[in-house]
């Protein structure tokens, strides 16, 4: 019950920070752009034609139309990851901070509320926040497509899971960093570096063989492992919604284990630290 | 709750705040305190002192250095000893997207009681601090003393035996101050404990069966109410068309400290000797109309101390 009123808690002070309201508006916008974008016309067993993001093919085949629709799905997945985490970061990373604040604090933690029930109801609160709105715009987007193509590819439903699962291990990240700093701007601009140091850490992973500095080499691999694979991630956000094999699942499980670790400290540290 | 047993107890406590990487503030030191069940416990101090501190380490917000508090038998790091605590801090900061309702409501949630409960103790608790038409309105535009009314409720949603009140009626004007002075003594009535922190001594006067004054982390004075500021001793006696000559056959008794109209102030050391003031006035013809223990008020007892606290530190 203590828990499901901090999880109410967040949503509450999400609507009435307007949050929700603009993360709808922004994923309406984009579901409606979608809907005038593709045009699809099936003129017979085989002739369908096709306006797909200003693409016109005219005569395509049904099996063609259908891989290059989930394929659009699929690149539209891998978008829907980077803008989806980058406007569920921005929409949460003050809740943590905000609720450090004087005075604000006090009265939640002279409940009988253990610290870490709080943090965790906090961290559920943020997620589930970010999941209805991945949810609706993923949702929507899927919707109008299989309306519109009549290709209902359930793998670009399966891709939501991975990035929420995603916002999850970052915002854990910024929890630490809200512990730390107390501050909305550090925790932004800490986990946009996380984010940028992985993807070029990520991106040129191959080239660490060729770093004659052991010290160095050693120092970035760790520092590979550490940290979430924000790009790694993406790359397999874009297979589950292509419905293409997934080669690799050590860059979620890392991620995971990053996650756990960082939630760990976060809730020790908030555990014995002086509010 | 049976009464005046011990239910607060703070053993030695002592925090020390890091200010930079090598300065230190001893906000409190060697701190004991007990506090007993059903009375009204007054803690003064100057701005500093480290009363505030001191609250949210009872409250276990924050951690002594060294040091034990136990509440009601238990150590207060254990969460759970707070569903029987309520607590309003100094500068409430509400959850600026609620209303007044909503925040009972979380803050009743937050506490394990059932909805139902809830709703009802809002209504009654709202209606009681004359808030109850203000309860749909966003915190935001609210006033300090509205703010503060709603304060004391929500410390009240779920029924503790212990409230700690950090300057509960600042910013509060002078009506609405008397009616939390009067939710107060209800509270008292019906059995409930209450650490009261206030700057304005008059209110604690008013209220408080106890005290404990704190100085620069320290407590330098504590007792009940009337041993702190009561002196049996003097007494003023209202005779009216008293004369100088009337006071001749007072001599003997050599009580008369000052006199002033038709007030005669005097220091007796008995019962007995009063009374016999008392019928030497009289012998005299005089019509006694009062005579009034003295007390010194708590704010000049408070100001001496510190004064003289301070003249100590002075010739160290």
């Amino acid at each position: 019950m203590k828990f499901l009123a901090l999880i109410k808690d967040t949503f509450r002070e999400c609507l009435g920070k307007k949050i929700l309201i603009s993360y709808f508006l922004i994923s309406t916008l984009g579901i409606l752009t979608m809907m005038f974008v593709v045009n699809i016309k099936i003129t017979g067993a085989n002739a369908v034609i096709s306006t797909l993001i200003g693409n016109k093919n005219e005569n395509l085949g049904l099996p063609e139309l259908t891989n290059s629709i989930v394929f659009a799905e699929s690149m539209f997945a891998r978008a829907l990851y980077s803008i989806g985490i980058f406007l569920s970061i921005f929409a949460t990373v003050d809740l943590m901070p905000g609720l450090m604040k004087k005075g604000r604090l006090d009265l939640y933690l002279a409940r009988p509320l253990s610290r870490p029930l709080f943090l965790l109801g906090k961290f559920t609160g943020a997620v589930a926040v970010a999941s209805v709105n991945i949810i609706y715009a993923m949702a929507g987007f899927w919707l109008v497509l299989g309306i519109k193509t009549h290709v209902w590819n359930f793998s670009f439903l399966y891709s939501m899971v991975v990035i929420i699962f995603m916002f999850a291990v970052l915002y854990t990240i910024m929890m630490l960093i809200s512990i730390l700093a107390k501050n909305t701007a550090v925790a932004i601009i800490v986990i946009y570096m996380v984010m940028t140091l992985e993807t070029a850490l990520g991106t040129s992973k191959s080239l660490f063989s060729m770093i004659s500095n052991t010290l160095l080499k050693h120092a970035l691999e760790i520092l590979y492992w550490i940290l979430p694979k924000h790009h790694e991630v993406a790359s397999i956000t874009q297979d589950i919604a292509g419905g293409k094999s997934i080669e690799s699942w050590t860059p979620l499980l890392s991620s995971f284990l990053t996650a756990l670790i960082v939630m760990n400290i976060a809730v020790f540290l908030f555990s014995k630290k002086d509010l | 709750m049976e009464a005046n047993k011990k239910i607060l107890e703070c053993t030695g406590v002592t925090k020390v705040f890091r200010t930079g990487f090598h300065g230190r503030v001893h906000a409190l030191n060697n701190v004991n305190l007990t506090v007993n069940s059903g009375e009204i416990f007054g803690l003064l101090g100057p701005n500093g002192a480290g009363k505030t501190t001191l609250i949210r380490i009872l409250l276990g917000l924050i951690y002594p250095g060294s040091g034990s508090v136990r509440l009601f038998d238990t150590d207060v790091k254990d969460h759970r000893i707070r569903s029987k605590v309520g607590y309003l801090p100094e500068n409430p900061g509400f959850p600026p997207y609620l209303n007044g309702r909503q925040i009972m409501e979380l803050y009743g949630s937050l506490a394990g009681i059932d909805s139902d409960v809830c709703t009802q103790k809002t209504d009654e608790l709202l209606t009681m601090l004359n808030m109850d038409k203000h309860a749909g309105r966003k915190v935001t535009t609210y006033s300090k003393g509205m703010i503060q009314r709603l304060g004391l409720a929500q410390t009240l949603i779920h029924d503790p035996d212990i409230i700690f009140l950090d300057e509960p009626t600042d910013g509060v004007d002078p009506i609405g101050r008397r009616d939390i002075r009067e939710v107060l003594l209800n509270l008292r009535k019906a059995g409930k404990t209450i650490f009261l922190n206030s700057h304005l001594l008059s209110e604690i006067e008013m209220v408080s069966d106890s005290v404990a004054i704190m100085d620069k982390g320290r407590i330098v004075a504590s007792g009940n109410l009337d041993d702190l500021n009561g002196d049996s001793s003097h007494y003023s006696i209202c005779c009216p068309n008293m004369k100088t000559e009337h006071l001749e056959a007072l001599q003997k008794e050599d009580v008369v400290s000052a006199i002033e109209d038709d007030i005669l102030d005097v220091a007796v050391d008995s019962l007995e000797q009063l009374n016999r003031v008392i019928d030497v006035l009289r012998d005299e013809g005089l019509l006694i109309k009062s005579v009034t223990p003295q007390k010194q008020s708590l704010e000049s007892y408070f100001v001496d101390l510190i004064k003289d606290i301070r003249e100590e530190e002075g010739n160290a």
